[in-house]
């Protein structure tokens, strides 16, 4: 029967990389060593088969063999009379998507082949490939927001730990975490929209929510669900005001930065939001603060990416300027323009990227053949020197956004946090009796000063 | 106004003096590498070439925390591969023992015995816990180090066998290892051998001294940030480093950035005052703690110098202590630091960005330092005092953790070890008295890390310098039993790069009546080249020299068209270039643009991803389609009353040089290398360059005689020098002829593809066209070879390919985006050898040697050696050292990987989005270094190179006297080999250790199959040409 088969042909776009992740990993974890041979191997094989599938599908849908549609595979798990099941959305927007991250992540494998020859980390970035390759189709194939929600977030935790692949020194650690922990925060949106959508339409297919939306839902779960899709693509996608983590971001080797941050992973939210356009359509405050973001985060990357002075953050604030564009463009309903841009877009700026190393290679030449820096932008030519300056340095500060996020939001958390264990360490102390002296269990920052201990002594 | 003129009028303090003098000797242990674009090779311990290189190294180590040595396991690693044997460690080990007293000869082992075991065996002082561990967990008390030799262990257990028999029969066993059981005497020989040892290994302590305490060496040799680190965990600098980073890339920025800081004429220090003090603005906490600090500097007109003797004065720096202190505040950032004093002393790399001042940087980073080091100290230790006294605060409160304490019987466990090595048992060691025993921990103490690596380096530099000199012996007697007499049919003359060394040996494998020759790569002309397709002028000549003249290159007067037509069509694809790079980077042109350019990049995404050879090929063929190549020629001559131009005035260098002028040049240069008679119909004058894509550091593959650049141009002009009839007439007048029928043709070698161009072929007379096409022809096939003697160092390329498919493969790796090595570059050099070429030629010397070509015969008394080695001298040792450094602490002197680095500001590469500048080489270029001091082979006779080193202290002297590089001669008379032995200041004749010396057919015989490095060889070229 056509429709099973193309269901596998589905299953083994996703399927073929995780299945590579858990041949390596297995053997790993049961003792092996495994060489840059083998693990190269397996996982430009898993590719390979994802890529073979992908074109499958296409070549099925497209030559009519197959109504485009949702695809059912089974059930993947019930609880109650409720049952999730395995679904994969099988379109125009998500053929594409298969067909680009599979190319992408094979150019991606076959440039790392050569330029982490001889790391100590080899086998541990191909794992991480395949597992964000599998990650990445789940994410763009799946038809239900709970589908795109797993493979979203195994996007996350390797994109995390890439950006920490060299983990013996410490920047890339800390802005690996500061990737996760946006994540984490973000993603809680996606949570929420996934909870609410359920809620209000009954359904997880994000096709068919809008219509069980308008039939069942009121007016504040329109707006709820999409602001809560938005504060998840956000995140991902790096907007403003939690996007200070893409430029940190650059610490991982090169072509796990354009993997990511110049093609993939960054796009992800333009994706989400593409998929849940409808769901925005309905809420005018939702679009409103959709085009907000978009437009504020491109004003934004644009000025502060003129003034980046090395090749990977200059990068990384004009993806961040242009997936802006992306998000107002969908806000405006141009849905088609956004799906061009941000395909264009990944291909160019993961070239980019991969050629940064070339920068100043490129530089010299451009000045040799005579031709010039364009400058500040052409709006702030035209002010007095002295209002320039107003505009640079707050450019050059990123206009203070880190700052401001570590004042209202880290410090205050830290500092709930701590009170709540203080609070927790008095009940503790009041009901049992005893004295809940754990000091040595605390981190290191938490740790009463020394000093203090020295002169109560 | 929001900032002070920060170069105000020098302030009358008396104080200002002494600080320029502290930060003048501060800035020595900064990196000297310039922007990146350029990339010298220097010698990184530049700064302490005064001190003999081992001590340089024990200073580095303390100052920099740097490793100068590799580590122990390294070089035990190198001895069981072989690449250092007994007899080198005992050559190594007499030098060290001949150099240091005697003092109490403590039988039975006797000094020399007991460092070879020292440095074998890891004898290490260990802790209380690390002890506990090795006696309960590893029962290190019960059974023998498993590192005891087999037969070693045989006799040790025989001999306490035997030992205890006896003390059985005689009722001592009790007092001979009163802690063993005794239960199962006969059964257990090796527990009880060991507890009577572990008994009479008793009593013995360590003299050794402890380290300081950090707290005392601040603020003299430590920071307060290095304290602060050690007591709390938290590093202060961090807290500010990205920020300072940013800040200065901004400043210092030579074009990357789009827009770039605006009035930063101003000064650094007045930027930086700006930047803080626009109020509204949210700044990272530690830095905006030094807002308050910064507005106090504004209002009291502070300038920078004020600024660094206020907070030298509020952290209680004494002025005694102002150079150790300020280099350790410099050294929380070393690149950037450095970068700011480099461009402060070389205007001429600024390329249009201000003028930065490490003083102003000093300043500025004193600032922000203090604010981060109160708030680390108040939040971790609750100090709020002042930060001069927080090294008393820390002391008196006992914060310091003392570095692991030595456990108490740890002396006694290295005796322990010792003994067991040294097949000593209880009996040997209770036959000893206590000072005997003491004495022999006292000598392990003495023979610390530092002096075990030192001589296990020597060793490993012996090992290979034997091997050199055997080979260089034997082919010095080849040479005389069979004198070469047949005059060369056309000869090559090469950079004297060690890569060259291939090229020249298969040329002359190929072409057996070719004749090659090594010279500097600038051939003796220092000249400011503008290219027609450079918009500026480069220095073509070694580092440090200034240019006099001009050389342009200019179209013919037929072709000025075409030139006109290649000028804009290169500045339109720029221009193209320019919108699809730059302009897809902004809102506005990214949306307008990325549609189209994103499409156009899946071709090169994918042919230069997937198949790179190809796109490397059409990319060539595109450039070769779109922009005409017009016929040009080098503006090489002016009269000598020609009128100097207005343009030539603004460059302040003629252009061309004048006849005599190039006479001199040319002399020089031909009389250096020897080649003054005998010179063929063809002389082929090659420089060289490295072409490679996606790779920062490309400038640091290219020619380094011509400050790190490519080496065609001097190569072209020399030859066309060569052609003129006005010089040759000039030059048989002092004695070099060259024959009328000689024609010199240019040309330049690309290291990475090994691809060879000659320039101006057209000009070449007719009756020496069929020449040159066999030239051409040997050429060919020369650097085939050579492509494939290359890639066996490659471990991504398989071993079998063929010569044509390895120069494909070669082809392919220098376009491909994603290969960090696109060679190996000087990666194999460890040797220098200047003489005649019969010395070195049919001698395999695997890419080894620099060489250099140089007749003693017609030098002698040593004014042409002289003026070869004042040049050859620092770029060899240079480049060498440079490597060394690299090599021994990549982490420090090094670079590190190259896959996460990052342009910044055109000026050098950060390891990620905010790091230091990263300086030196990278891991990938240094991976299949052996790092050893260039071992320097002289045809001359030692007291011409010590008359030399008299005369050029800076220049040769301090390289050789104090061991930076290791000096040999061999007499050009008598072949005899002598070696300059720096522990006894003079030379001494070297004697063959008769070894066996590999001869082979031919140098592909030798390195087919093999990756590593290969033993240097004789090749019998009857043999190979049979």
């Amino acid at each position: 029967m056509p429709e099973i088969a193309l269901a596998w042909w589905v299953l083994g776009v996703a399927a073929a990389p995780a299945a590579a992740f858990v041949l390596v990993a297995t053997h790993w974890l049961l003792g092996g060593s495994p060489g840059e041979k083998l693990v190269r191997r397996v996982v430009m094989a898993g590719n390979i088969v994802s890529l073979l599938c992908a074109g499958a599908v296409a070549v099925r849908i497209f030559a009519g063999m197959d109504p485009p549609g949702t695809v059912e595979v089974g059930d993947w798990f019930g609880a109650g009379g409720y049952a999730f099941e395995l679904a994969f959305r099988v379109d125009a927007l998500s053929i594409t998507m298969m067909l680009l991250v599979a190319v992408v992540t094979g150019l991606i494998g076959h440039f790392s082949i050569r330029y982490l020859h001889g790391q100590p980390g080899f086998a541990r970035f191909f794992l991480l490939l395949s597992l964000f390759a599998a990650g990445m189709q789940l994410l763009v194939a799946g038809a239900s927001i709970d589908q795109l929600f797993v493979g979203w977030e195994l996007v996350g935790l390797t994109s995390a730990l890439l950006v920490g692949y060299f983990h013996t020194r410490r920047t890339p650690v800390e802005a690996a975490v500061r990737v996760f922990v946006t994540y984490r925060a973000c993603d809680l949106g996606l949570l929420i929209g996934a909870v609410l959508l359920h809620q209000a339409s009954g359904t997880s297919d994000l096709a068919l929510a809008p219509a069980a939306m308008r039939e069942h839902a009121g007016g504040a779960m329109a707006t709820l669900v999409p602001m809560a899709l938005l504060l998840a693509a956000m995140g991902k996608s790096a907007q403003l005001p939690v996007g200070g983590w893409l430029p940190r971001a650059m610490e991982g080797p090169t072509p796990s930065s354009a993997l990511f941050y110049g093609a993939l992973s960054v796009h992800a939210g333009v994706y989400l939001l593409l998929r849940a356009q409808p769901l925005f359509a309905a809420s005018p405050l939702a679009t409103t603060a959709l085009v907000a973001v978009g437009a504020a985060t491109a004003v934004h990357g644009t000025l502060v990416g003129r003034v980046q002075t090395d090749a990977k953050s200059s990068l990384a604030y004009a993806t961040m300027t242009q997936v802006g564009v992306m998000i107002v463009e969908i806000g405006l309903v141009l849905t088609t323009l956004a799906l061009v841009h941000r395909v264009s877009h990944e291909l160019l700026r993961c070239l980019q990227l991969l050629r940064a190393p070339s920068a100043l290679h490129d530089a010299r030449a451009l000045a040799a053949a005579g031709a010039r820096s364009s400058g500040p932008p052409v709006y702030l030519r035209l002010l007095p020197e002295s209002l320039g300056r107003l505009v640079y340095h707050p450019s050059l500060e990123r206009f203070g956004l880190d700052a401001l996020l570590e004042r209202a939001i880290s410090r205050p958390v830290l500092r709930l946090g701590l009170a709540l264990d203080r609070v927790e360490r008095r009940w503790i102390e009041v009901l049992t009796g005893e004295s809940a002296a754990h000091e040595e269990e605390l981190p290191a920052t938490v740790r009463p000063a020394p000093a203090t201990k020295a002169r109560k002594g | 106004m929001l900032h002070a003129p920060s170069r105000s009028k020098p302030t009358d303090d008396p104080r200002g003096d002494r600080l320029r003098a502290a930060l003048a000797e501060a800035a020595h242990a900064l990196p000297a590498q310039g922007p990146i674009s350029v990339f010298v090779h220097h010698n990184t311990l530049h700064s302490l070439t005064h001190l003999p290189f081992h001590d340089a190294i024990a200073t580095a180590s303390v100052e920099l925390d740097a490793q100068g040595y590799l580590g122990e396991d390294a070089y035990r690693a190198a001895y069981a591969r072989g690449r250092i044997d007994d007899a080198d460690l005992d050559a190594a080990l007499r030098e060290h023992l001949h150099a240091i007293p005697h003092g109490h000869r403590a039988r039975p082992l006797g000094p020399k015995a007991l460092c070879r075991i020292a440095l074998l065996h890891p004898l290490p002082v260990l802790s209380e816990a690390a002890l506990a561990w090795q006696i309960e967990e590893r029962g290190a008390l019960a059974r023998m180090r498993p590192d005891v030799p087999a037969g070693a262990r045989a006799s040790f257990l025989e001999r306490s066998l035997r030992w205890m028999r006896t003390q059985r029969a005689a009722g001592d066993l009790e007092r001979a290892a009163p802690e063993h059981p005794r239960a199962s005497l006969e059964a257990d020989v090796e527990g009880w051998a060991l507890a009577a040892l572990w008994h009479a290994c008793r009593g013995v302590r360590s003299r050794a001294r402890a380290p300081r305490s950090i707290a005392d060496r601040v603020p003299s040799e430590r920071s307060h940030r290095d304290l602060l680190l050690q007591v709390t965990g938290v590093d202060p600098a961090r807290l500010v480093n990205p920020w300072l980073v940013r800040f200065c890339a901004a400043f210092l920025d030579q074009g990357m950035a789009a827009w770039s800081m605006p009035g930063r004429e101003r000064g650094m220090l007045a930027c930086f005052r700006e930047e803080l003090t626009t109020g509204w603005l949210p700044l990272p906490s530690a830095v905006a703690r030094a807002r308050g600090m910064v507005r106090d500097q504004v209002e009291r007109g502070l300038d920078a110098e004020a600024t660094v003797l206020e907070a030298l004065e509020q952290l209680g720096v004494p002025p005694s202590a102002w150079s150790g202190f300020l280099t350790r505040v410099l050294l929380a950032l070393p690149g950037w630091a450095g970068m700011v004093h480099r461009l402060e002393e070389h205007p001429e790399e600024r390329e249009g960005s201000p003028a930065p001042s490490l003083l102003e940087l000093t300043a500025i980073r004193l600032t922000l330092d203090r604010a981060a080091w109160a708030r680390v100290a108040e939040e971790e230790l609750g100090f709020q005092r002042s930060l001069a006294e927080l090294p008393r605060f820390v002391a008196s409160h006992g914060l310091v953790d003392a570095p692991e304490r030595p456990a108490k019987q740890e002396a006694s466990f290295r005796l322990f070890g010792l003994a067991q090595l040294a097949g000593l048992t209880a009996e040997d060691l209770g036959a000893m008295r206590a000072r005997d025993k003491q004495a022999l921990v006292d000598r392990l103490d003495a023979f610390d890390e530092l002096t075990r690596r030192r001589i296990w380096q020597e060793a490993y530099e012996a090992h290979h310098r034997e091997e050199a000199l055997e080979v260089l012996h034997c082919a010095e007697r080849r040479r005389r039993r069979r004198p070469r007499v047949a005059p060369a049919r056309w000869q090559l003359t090469c950079c004297i790069d060690d890569r060259a060394e291939s090229l020249r040996r298969h040329v002359e494998e190929v072409a057996p009546d070719a004749e090659t020759f090594g010279v500097a790569g600038f051939y003796g002309l220092a000249i400011e080249y503008v290219g027609i397709d450079g918009a500026r002028g480069s220095a073509l000549c070694p580092a440090g020299v200034v240019p006099g003249h001009a050389v342009h290159e200019v179209p013919e007067p037929e072709h000025e068209t075409w030139a006109d037509a290649r000028r804009a069509r290169r500045a339109a694809i720029a221009k193209l270039s320019r919108i699809t790079t730059q302009g897809t980077r902004d809102m506005v042109g990214g949306v307008l643009m990325t549609p189209l350019a994103g499409v156009a990049a899946a071709f090169p995404l994918v042919t230069r991803l997937l198949f790179p050879l190809v796109a490397e090929r059409i990319r060539r063929h595109a450039k070769a389609l779109l922009l005409p190549t017009p016929k040009t020629s080098l503006t090489h001559t002016r009269q000598e009353e020609e009128a100097i131009e207005a343009a030539e005035v603004r460059e302040a260098r003629p252009r061309g040089f004048t006849l005599r002028e190039q006479v001199d040049r040319v002399a020089a240069t031909l009389e250096n290398m020897g080649l003054t008679r005998a010179v063929a119909p063809l002389v082929i004058t090659l420089g060289h360059g490295s072409v490679s894509v996606n790779n920062p550091h490309e400038s640091a593959y290219d020619c380094g005689a011509c400050s790190g650049r490519h080496g065609g141009p001097n190569g072209r002009l020399f030859a066309a020098l060569c052609n003129r009839p006005d010089v040759r007439r000039g030059l048989r007048e002092r004695g070099i002829d060259i024959p009328d029928g000689t024609w010199f043709v240019g040309g330049l070698n690309n290291t990475a593809n090994d691809e060879v161009v000659l320039y101006d072929t057209e000009e070449v007379p007719e009756a020496l066209r069929p020449l040159l096409a066999e030239v051409r022809e040997a050429l060919d096939v020369a650097r085939a070879r050579d492509a494939h003697e290359r890639c066996r160092r490659f471990d991504d390329t398989p071993l079998d390919l063929s010569p044509e498919a390895a120069l494909r493969s070669v082809e392919a790796r220098v376009g491909d985006l994603s290969q960090t090595r696109p060679e190996y570059n000087h990666a194999t050099n460890s040797l220098c050898i200047v003489g005649r070429r019969s010395l070195t030629r049919g001698v395999f010397l695997d890419r080894r040697a620099f060489l250099v070509s140089y007749d003693p015969e017609s030098d002698p008394d040593g004014t042409i050696l002289e003026r070869v080695l004042v040049a050859v001298g620092p770029v060899g040792t240079g480049i060498s050292l440079e490597y060394y450094f690299s090599s021994v602490d990549n982490d420090r002197f090094g670079a590190g990987t190259k896959t996460p680095h990052n342009l910044s500001g055109l000026l050098g590469v950060m390891d990620g989005h905010a790091s230091d500048l990263r300086t030196g080489l990278t891991a990938e270029m240094v991976e299949i270094h052996e790092p050893m001091r260039l071992l320097t082979v002289v045809e001359s006779k030692p007291e011409v190179l010590l008359a030399i080193a008299r005369r050029q202290p800076k220049a040769v002297g301090e390289l050789v006297l104090n061991a930076w590089m290791q000096l040999v001669t061999i007499d050009p008379d008598d072949g005899t080999i002598s070696r300059y032995v720096p522990s006894k200041g003079a030379f001494v004749r070297w004697e063959p250790r008769g070894g066996p010396v590999p001869i082979v057919r031919s140098s592909m015989a030798h390195y087919t199959g093999e990756r590593g490095c290969l033993p240097l060889a004789l090749i019998d070229e009857e043999a190979a040409h049979a």
